[in-house]
């Protein structure tokens, strides 16, 4: 190191001594120096400010790394790979099950199974498959006639399970059931425009 | 040799050394000089006294208030000379030539009295009353301001290296570790450390030349 350039005290030498890193005897030779010549006590203003400077800036930024740090371990805690691992288990016994119930639903509207429902005498009810969708056609004779007819389909508690609007092609009435229904006792209602029942079909899901 | 202007911490006071030199850059005296200048003190001439002020009081103003802050600066200063006087006309400087030397010691024994004492008159402290005062070692608002337009010019400087530079500089300036042992953990040599330094310094002096117009840069030849 060079402690001095000159008459004077090197800037190497002085860094060294604004940072505290000046050994002896090196150091008292530099502030026996500093007492007597004020060109370099100035030199060692301009350094103190900029190693004060530098430490203050190193400071906030060693702390904005930290606070980043904890921030990234806050949301990564959440994250362990067991956990990681176990949310992707789960994830994809879900997306199985959704897949598998796609895939029954859809095949069962693969097939439609067409029925003819009557109340004719000794008509008895009709059965249907499940899960199928159900193209069904209703047999209209003896009923007035409407340019629209509301048909319901409902269970055996009475609960809606379809409705729609349809119209009557030569005394027959079409609907179709897309998702088809679940086992169980169903019955299909038309009704008049002005919501008066009409007729009534029973039909059971096996 | 140009720099960036701060305010001087130390008051304005007459800057020359040696009659030959009123710049106040000039080399210190030799020993010579200092044998001659004990002898006048020991003698009780006036003009002796005034040399001695003359020739350290802006170093030992500076030392002080570097030390210790601008709080009662003057009294610290005239209890330095004073002691310095003292023990010159008592005889216990026993080599004259080394004048500079003792002063220099008397100095960082001022320093080190005051630091004892505050730490002493801390431990004695209950609780701090309103209107206790307080040392504060910190400058005055223009100093603050300055200073921190210091500190953001660093940080550019900072976020402009690579991880591993800043590592480097952050052990030398936050860290205060030496040299050899940054060179030695960070498997640099010293050429390397120097440089980087250098460059770190002349990127602050353009960022700085750039933001703060006249009174910028820091130069270092």
């Amino acid at each position: 190191m060079q402690l001095h350039r000159g008459d004077h005290a090197s800037d190497e030498a002085l860094e060294l001594y604004a940072t505290h890193s000046l050994p002896e005897p090196a150091l008292a030779e530099i502030e026996e120096h500093l007492l007597v010549c004020s060109q370099c006590q100035q030199q060692l203003e301009e350094i103190d400010a900029y190693v004060s400077a530098m430490r203050g800036a190193a400071q906030r930024l060693d702390e904005e790394d930290e606070s980043r740090k904890r921030r990234w371990a806050r949301i990564s805690g959440g994250l362990t790979f067991r956990r990681f691992g176990w949310a992707m288990a789960v994830t994809a016994l879900v997306l199985g099950a959704v897949a598998l119930r796609v895939s029954t639903r859809h095949s069962g509207t693969a097939e439609p199974f067409a029925l003819l429902l009557a109340t004719s005498r000794g008509s008895g009810i009709q059965h249907a498959p499940a899960g199928r969708r159900l193209d069904l056609s209703l047999d209209m004779q003896g009923l007035p006639s409407f340019p629209r007819y509301a048909l319901e389909v409902v269970d055996e508690s009475a609960r809606r399970q379809y409705q729609s609007q349809v119209t009557a092609d030569q005394s027959v009435v079409r609907a179709s059931l897309p998702a088809g229904l679940r086992r169980g006792t169903y019955f299909i209602r038309l009704y008049s425009p002005e919501r008066e029942l009409l007729r009534e079909y029973g039909l059971q899901v096996d | 040799m140009s720099g960036f202007k701060t305010e001087a911490l130390s008051a304005p006071l007459e800057t020359s050394v040696t009659p030959a030199d009123p710049s106040g850059s000039s080399p210190a005296p030799t020993g010579t000089h200092w044998v001659d200048l004990v002898e006048r003190i020991k003698t009780e001439d006036q003009s002796g006294m005034e040399e001695l002020y003359r020739v350290f009081s802006r170093g030992v103003r500076f030392y002080l208030c570097r030390q210790l802050g601008p709080q009662d600066l003057e009294d610290k200063v005239h209890d330095t000379f004073l002691i310095v006087v003292q023990a010159v006309r008592r005889g216990e400087l026993r080599e004259p030539e080394r004048l500079m030397g003792f002063v220099r010691t008397v100095v960082r024994r001022q320093v080190a009295a005051h630091i004892d004492q505050a730490v002493h008159t801390r431990r004695q402290q209950v609780g701090i009353e309103n209107g206790t005062v307080v040392v504060d070692l910190n400058r005055n608002p223009e100093q603050t301001a300055i200073q921190q337009q210091h500190e953001q010019i660093a940080k550019r400087v900072l976020h402009s290296i690579s991880k591993r530079d800043r590592e480097i500089l952050t052990r030398f300036y936050l860290l205060e570790q030496s040299q050899e042992q940054i060179c030695a953990q960070m498997n640099l040599t010293e050429t390397q450390f120097r440089l980087l330094k250098s460059r770190a310094k002349a990127r602050f002096g353009e960022l700085g030349k750039r933001r703060l117009g006249r009174r910028a840069a820091v130069h270092f030849s």
